[in-house]
């Protein structure tokens, strides 16, 4: 069965949502904040998020929904995030898109249209998975200022490339280094060069913040 | 040689320790004395600052006498204060001679244009009269920024309950929408249950939240933009019922305005009179179409005792100023925003025997 996360504060809205998709044969996982939407993602592969921006602490802000996304971004990059939001559509889309949404739409929406974006966001996610499996190819996505020259191009490319491996070999190096086709050696140096760390070990850090 | 030589040298010598230790004294004593005069300075001001809780207005106008006895010989000010223009001049009689300085102090809608006239002495940048000045000003506009950030802080909780109140409505919408689809297109007995029972799961969260947001909300904001006809004697009698003031409104003209907007402004005037009770004379209100200048121009003026205390014209439309102890002090700070959003205007007025308010409305009221 099809799996989605399903991100909103609204418990009741949020019901409503996952009958909709229940009944559309879907999957649902529910989540009701940033934490527990990451924890969802790190305890079950799941293809499609549709996320909402505004969540406790900040209500009224898109901050907790970028967060997840960034996260999402960083350690699942197939994942495709569909953006289901009652905040001010022109500046949140913006800044969704710019964070790597796949979809963005403006509550209310229909069934059909969520449907829509659920299976366009489906079949993204199954043929960048076939791309994966059968080429090797994997999406990395990068923000670039043009005329800023390549270095920064570059470093930042290979910085997503290395952070996305680690995550999906659950920062093992050897078998990181194995699929870069890159010797031990050199990924503890792009380790270093780039301060990457287990997510485990940034946590005490963050909650400190 | 005379005999009397050194007695002579002791004696001017005595002497000139004496005149040194005279001039020491003094310089003590005139040190000392202008210290206190300073300490006394700053010490009055801070006390009036306080005295006036850092109000600019209050502050500036009653701190003249200190200003006066260090040597300030004119203070002219041209205020702005929300929209609302004061010139103020303040001078000792017997002179006006003495070294011109310009200040400037704005924060927002408030501005300071000062010329201060003073003394030779105190004009002096080292002076200890002028650095009680620049201390003035300084507190002058730490006071306006203390202003700023009240009214900043007030703007934000408004627009936080903008968002909150924009949030709730999308996700009650979104909940009926999809349970309308739901309902429409569920067709097995099984289905059906099951969405009676997320229902009863669901449906007392969402109206508690709807409850939560009525609670918050007061109005429609698209209604309130909404322009229509309007007969302004009608809707100036409707809103003159609902304090129950007594009125004799003459006149009426026809506009086209969003009539939310308008009657909450004109709430906003005439609750003035009811929450202050100014007076229990009746309240004239007279309504003149101008067809030339395609505009509406209302006056609402009310008689009162020659002795009543004057009404500081300044402060009328200043964010949280108020005389009353139960007001917010925004009543006539939002009736004039809120008639700024139709291009129109209001003033106030006041003569020995009588004051109100002139309201300048456009016949078709055009949103900004």
């Amino acid at each position: 069965m099809n799996k989605i996360l399903l991100v909103d504060d609204n418990s009741a809205l949020r019901g409503m949502l996952s009958f909709s998709l229940e009944t559309a044969g879907y999957e649902v996982f529910e989540a009701e904040s940033r934490a527990e939407a990451i924890l969802q993602l790190k305890q079950h592969r799941i293809p499609v998020v549709i996320l909402d921006m505004g969540m406790p602490p900040n209500q009224y802000t898109p901050e907790e929904g970028l967060t997840v996304l960034d996260w999402v971004v960083i350690n699942q990059p197939e994942t495709n995030v569909i953006v289901l939001t009652g905040q001010e559509s022109e500046r949140v889309s913006y800044l969704a898109l710019k964070q790597g949404a796949f979809d963005f739409l403006e509550k209310p929406v229909t069934v059909e249209m969520l449907l829509a974006a659920i299976k366009r966001a489906y079949l993204f996610y199954e043929q960048t998975s076939k791309l994966k499996q059968q080429e090797g190819i994997q999406k990395v996505q990068i923000e670039v200022c043009l005329g800023q020259g390549v270095k920064e191009t570059r470093n930042q490319a290979e910085q997503k490339l290395v952070k996305q491996v680690l995550s999906d070999t659950g920062f093992n190096v050897h078998e990181a280094a194995r699929r870069l086709g890159l010797k031990r050696e050199n990924m503890y140096y792009l380790i270093k060069k780039y301060d990457l760390q287990r997510e485990e070990e940034l946590e005490p850090s963050k909650k400190g913040e | 040689m005379d005999s009397t030589e050194p007695l002579l040298v002791i004696h001017w010598l005595w002497l000139g320790l004496v005149l040194i230790g005279l001039t020491l004294f003094f310089t003590a004593f005139y040190f000392r004395r202008q210290s206190k005069r300073l300490s006394k300075a700053l010490s009055d001001l801070y006390a009036l600052n306080q005295k006036v809780n850092q109000d600019a207005l209050s502050f500036f106008e009653q701190s003249w006498p200190i200003l006066a006895s260090l040597g300030c010989l004119q203070m002219i000010a041209k205020i702005q204060w929300f929209g609302e223009k004061k010139t103020l001049c303040l001078d000792i009689k017997s002179s006006i001679h003495g070294k011109q300085q310009v200040f400037h102090i704005s924060r927002d809608d408030m501005v300071f244009d000062l010329e201060i006239r003073l003394n030779r002495k105190a004009s002096e940048p080292g002076s200890l009269s002028f650095l009680v000045i620049k201390t003035f000003l300084n507190m002058l506009e730490q006071n306006l920024v203390l202003k700023q950030a009240e009214i900043l802080t007030s703007q934000k909780r408004l627009e936080r309950y903008q968002l909150f109140v924009q949030h709730e409505i999308k996700n009650i919408a979104q909940f009926v929408q999809l349970l309308s689809e739901q309902v429409s297109t569920i067709q097995t007995d099984k289905d059906k249950l099951r969405l009676i029972d997320r229902l009863q799961q669901t449906l007392p969260m969402m109206a508690d939240r709807a409850q939560k947001t009525i609670l918050h909300m007061n109005r429609s904001s698209t209604k309130e933009y909404q322009c229509s006809e309007l007969n302004l004697h009608i809707l100036m009698q409707e809103v003159v019922d609902m304090f129950s003031l007594n009125t004799k409104i003459e006149g009426e003209a026809r506009v086209c305005l969003p009539v939310v907007l308008l009657t909450e402004a004109f709430k906003n005037v005439l609750g003035n009179f009811r929450d202050h009770a100014i007076t229990e004379k009746r309240i004239d209100i007279t309504i003149e179409p101008n067809a030339e200048a395609h505009s509406v121009l209302i006056n609402i003026t009310c008689q009162r005792d020659v002795l009543h205390n004057e009404i500081p014209p300044e402060r009328l439309f200043e964010p949280f100023w108020t005389t009353s102890e139960s007001g917010l002090g925004l009543g006539l700070f939002l009736a004039r925003e809120l008639l700024k959003q139709m291009s129109a205007q209001i003033q106030f007025e006041q003569q020995q025997k009588s004051f109100g308010f002139w309201i300048k409305l456009p016949i078709n009221g055009c949103l900004e």
